[in-house]
């Protein structure tokens, strides 16, 4: 999300505002990117799963879908992830295991759809 | 993004991608209030002197409005925004799988991205300032003339409707199974240890 940086003497008018207040409660059809990573030793190959949650910057917009892909850590011991608890302020982004072993991760960016 | 299409009678839908190197990426001639957060920029314009005196006219005094000179201006842009297909998936996919009570996981898209779909709003959710919107009087802002709904929502409920009359619902995980299930675990891990330090476990018909 770019935003316009205002300086001393400048207008400062609705719009100005309204680039904070569209983050903290962003408005329909937004969406938020970032980078997630999780990490942990899966003990059994079927069955565990890993697990990490993932904090929106929208406080009280709820999520109406969300993405995960595998673009920065295409990963191992696990499938492909996936994200579930899509609410306001937070989602989760979990992995189910394929092999057991002391490090299984995977890692990319997730978008969130307001 | 979320789903873009779903047939009446909900046997397909259709959806774009939100990765930006996907072939089913698609933010071009989106609707105004729809942002894509990877191809949305901000940029400099120049604005000729001209053209800023007539944008501020009556907005600053006269003396200033003569001095004005070329200006540099910053605003957003569109410009960047990639055209490209719809996947279109048919419900009977067996990819498509409920995570949760409320959520639904698409099939992984072929660039491995996965989408997950909210299809159940409580109540609360349903207040929520992106998904009941206010609509505002152009002429006076200060004005709501009336409430909308964020379009994903109905689209969404209709595919959980179509799911549900598939038989594919969403089931809860069995407490008995689980517990089986970390039973067995357990066991696995201990005779794993137990190799490890050479001790060989009895067979069950080992008799002593």
């Amino acid at each position: 999300m770019a935003l316009t940086a205002y300086n001393a003497g400048d207008t400062f008018n609705t719009n100005t505002i309204n680039q904070l207040v569209n983050i903290l409660l962003e408005p329909s059809g937004a969406q938020e990117v970032g980078h997630y990573e999780i990490e942990g030793p899966p003990y059994t190959a079927s069955g565990s799963f890993l697990s990490g949650p993932v904090v929106t910057l929208s406080r009280v917009s709820v999520p109406v879908s969300a993405s995960v892909d595998s673009s920065d850590d295409s990963g191992a011991k696990l499938n492909a992830p996936t994200t579930g608890h899509l609410t306001a302020g937070a989602m989760q982004i979990y992995a189910q295991a394929n092999a057991t072993g002391t490090t299984g991760h995977v890692g990319g960016l997730f978008t969130v759809q307001l | 993004m979320g789903l873009h299409t779903i047939a009446d009678d909900g046997s397909t839908f259709g959806y774009h991608c939100h990765n930006k190197n996907c072939r089913f990426h698609n933010c071009a001639n989106w609707e105004p209030w729809q942002k894509c957060a990877h191809h949305d920029a901000v940029e400099h314009v120049v604005v000729p002197a001209d053209e800023m005196r007539k944008r501020m006219q009556g907005a600053i005094a006269p003396e200033m409005l003569a001095r004005m000179t070329d200006a540099i201006i910053t605003q957003k842009t569109t410009a960047g925004r990639t055209d490209g297909e719809t996947r279109q998936l048919s419900i009977d996919d067996p990819g498509i799988e409920w995570v949760d009570e409320r959520h639904v996981a698409l099939p992984v898209c072929e660039c491995g991205t996965r989408m997950t779909l909210k299809v159940v709003f409580t109540d609360e959710e349903m207040k929520a300032p992106n998904i009941q919107i206010a609509v505002r009087d152009p002429q006076n802002p200060s004005l709501i003339t009336r409430l909308d709904q964020h379009p994903m929502v109905s689209r969404h409920q209709s595919l959980a409707t179509a799911l549900q009359a598939k038989g594919n619902v969403y089931t809860p995980p069995d407490p008995a199974v689980q517990e089986a299930a970390q039973r067995e675990q357990h066991k696995a891990l201990i005779l794993e240890v137990l190799k490890e330090q050479g001790v060989v476990p009895r067979t069950e018909n080992t008799t002593s």
